[in-house]
């Protein structure tokens, strides 16, 4: 009798810490398309937000943040607690492919760090495309994500276009003369850089597929000990697996606003960071122009909207996507959720499929509100069912629907 | 016995040395081999005198752009902006025209050169002094997440693109290159004249020998300059592995280790033009 009382106590036990369990999710992966993810995580949460969330103060921009609450369709009464940890796109799928541990704020303020192997991550190219093409993930697009290049402070306004022809030979060598781009020789004693992210990023793999470019770019940034002189990137970053080049198209952006830069540079950027660059109508979350001659410039003859003159107005709040949509403009990407595929029908398999509708929806919300949402901000990707073109792989040919 | 006759012999031998001396002096002018030096068939020319720094008609100014230290040899990167901004690569002892570069205190950094019959010491020209700090992050951030964040959050190394000295693995031994101004010589659009957009630019130049304003290295040279301070920060890393070595430059150090070249020549054709 003693023996069954026992085993019926633990039994007990058992049953009320299964009712407990907490559902974990683990996000890495993209930067790019961190804020889209930002409020599809609080959307997500019953009444459309957490219950608490640290930092507190954590938004649209910020890289690593845990958000908690309930999700009442999908777990019920279980405590959910989101992870999020921007990385990089192809970083987050050599994660998921390696089994890589990263590390993540507690969801107390103060708390011990959380390692964890991420669960779910995002990539802006398809993981084909990338050095972690063998990762074994269920892989879904869920928008379009335009890329743009931008033009610095110091470049001179004359400089409105770049070229893939023109960016193969820019990558190769890190500067050339500044003349090439804006047609003056008055221009030929100076020098165009070009800065760019390392190889945990989507928006590089996507740039150098689209132009068509094979090798070990040379970037310029800066460095703490000359915070303003142009200098090669030449240090890997620690806890990376490769590259020269900045981490997240938010720190790009900082050096491509720099103000007392020592001359011109262009880099590539996702939409979202090159408002912080070029300025954003929208004014539900102005972002300011980075001043001087900042503005985003074509590629390949293309501006990725229409009603844009670089440098002459800050970009519109729901641009017109039409040189896109139509095919004309090929910089941009499928943007893609990404979990390993042994995930069918558990916790993380429930809030990936959740997760493909709650983008959908937020880029919707985005447009209805014309980009002047406090909340949704400007548009800065596209719905898939927008496009009247498609791709089949990364950088590759454009063709109709 | 045997103590006379050596105290003899030494003393012929004296005379003997003593006058050979003396015939080597008055026989000079009548000298029948003394056409054989004078032909010189070697081009030897006679030690010419060196002025040390008064000079009535000052040599052109040099600007010392680098000097490196390759297995033990030391070499000297410099310009004469008034000889259309020539830049000489030279090593210890070496010399282009009137130019000598007598020695390298890679230390010090500063050279001891034979300017046109002046010897001068010339210092590196210094870089630009930084006007703005680095942005610290806050305490709350360092307590709230283990690794350092960027502005926007993003989990970051120790320092972004320059960590600590101590990550990198140390250059091979031998190779090392240091140049002025860091390895990003600034230099704004356009240098002085009209910019496409009418913009001025931003613009520094490295200071030198107390000399007024020095012409800006033309784009090849600074993008040269600027990819061997890379390639030499980034020497150890690419011994080790991990990472790709630079292609060659103009500015390439002879006896560079071949493992830190990569494939691919930049800027040879515009040191061409």
């Amino acid at each position: 009798m003693k023996k069954i009382l026992t085993i019926a106590a633990l039994g007990g036990l058992f049953a009320a810490s299964t009712a407990q369990a907490d559902v974990n999710i683990y996000i890495a992966g993209s930067t790019a398309f961190r804020a889209n993810v930002f409020r599809a995580v609080e959307a997500a949460f019953d009444g459309g937000t957490p219950t608490s969330i640290n930092p507190a103060n954590a938004g649209t921009g910020t890289g690593v943040y845990t958000a908690q609450g309930t999700m009442s369709s999908l777990y019920g009464a279980q405590t959910v607690t989101i992870y999020a940890s921007f990385n990089g796109s192809v970083q987050g799928l050599e994660d998921l492919l390696n089994n890589t541990s990263l590390t993540f704020t507690n969801i107390t303020p103060g708390g011990s760090a959380v390692t964890a192997v991420p669960t779910i991550t995002f990539s802006d190219v398809d993981k084909s495309s990338t050095l972690a093409a063998s990762a074994p993930v269920t892989e879904t697009h869920v928008a379009i994500l335009p890329f743009v290049y931008c033009r610095n402070p110091l470049t001179p306004t004359t400089v409105t276009n770049v070229t893939g022809h023109q960016l193969q030979s820019l990558w190769n060598n890190g500067a050339l003369k500044l003349s090439m781009f804006t047609g003056n020789t008055n221009d030929d004693s100076g020098i165009m850089y070009v800065t760019g992210r390392n190889k945990d990023s989507g928006t590089r793999v996507c740039g150098g597929s689209d132009a068509y470019y094979t090798g070990s770019p040379i970037l310029y940034g800066f460095n703490t000990t000359a915070p303003n002189t142009w200098t090669i990137m030449n240090q890997n970053l620690s806890g990376t697996l490769y590259g020269f080049g900045y981490s997240s198209g938010g720190n790009e952006a900082i050096a491509l606003t720099n103000q007392l830069a020592s001359g011109p540079c262009i880099g590539y950027e996702g939409l979202n960071d090159a408002l912080t660059v070029t300025g954003s109508a929208c004014t539900g979350a102005p972002k300011v122009n980075g001043g001087g001659n900042c503005a985003i410039i074509a590629y390949d003859g293309f501006l990725p909207f229409n009603n844009y003159t670089p440098g002459n107005s800050p970009v519109p709040a729901y641009p017109d996507f039409t040189p896109i949509i139509e095919g004309q403009y090929s910089f941009w990407s499928y943007e893609c959720i990404e979990m390993l595929n042994t995930h069918t029908s558990d916790t993380t398999y429930q809030y990936y499929t959740n997760m493909v509708s709650g983008l959908d929806y937020d880029l919707l919300q985005a447009e209805v509100n014309g980009g002047n949402s406090s909340k949704y901000g400007p548009v800065t990707a596209l719905r898939l069912s927008e496009m009247r073109c498609n791709r089949s792989s990364v950088g590759g040919s454009i063709t109709p629907n | 016995m045997k103590g006379k006759w050596n105290l003899a012999a030494f003393v012929l031998g004296v005379l003997i040395f003593t006058g050979a001396a003396k015939a080597s002096v008055t026989d000079a002018e009548s000298n029948p081999y003394r056409v054989i030096s004078q032909h010189s068939v070697f081009g030897l020319v006679p030690p010419q005198p060196v002025a040390t720094t008064n000079a009535t008609d000052s040599p052109p100014d040099i600007v010392l752009n680098g000097i490196m230290v390759i297995f033990d040899r030391k070499y000297a990167l410099f310009k004469l902006p008034a000889n259309k901004g020539k830049s000489y690569l030279l090593g210890e002892g070496q010399s282009d025209g009137e130019i000598e570069l007598l020695s390298v205190d890679d230390r010090a950094g500063l050279i001891k050169i034979n300017n046109h019959g002046v010897v001068q010491t010339v210092a590196l020209a210094k870089p630009p002094a930084p006007s703005v700090a680095p942005a610290a992050a806050s305490a709350a951030d360092v307590a709230n997440n283990p690794q350092p964040v960027s502005a926007e959050g993003i989990p970051q190394p120790v320092m972004e693109n320059n960590p600590a000295p101590s990550a990198a693995p140390a250059a091979p031994a031998g190779y090392a290159v240091a140049f002025a101004g860091g390895s990003g010589n600034s230099q704004g659009s356009s240098s002085g004249s009209t910019s496409s957009d009418g913009s001025s630019g931003s613009q520094s130049s490295g200071g030198s020998n107390s000399t007024a304003k020095a012409t800006p290295d033309p784009w090849w040279v600074v993008a040269s300059k600027n990819l061997e301070a890379a390639r030499a920060a980034t020497a150890g890393l690419v011994d080790s592995g991990q990472a790709d070595p630079f292609p060659l430059t103009p500015f390439t150090p002879p006896g560079t280790p071949a493992n830190l070249i990569g494939p691919g020549q930049l800027y040879f054709v515009s040191q061409a033009n």
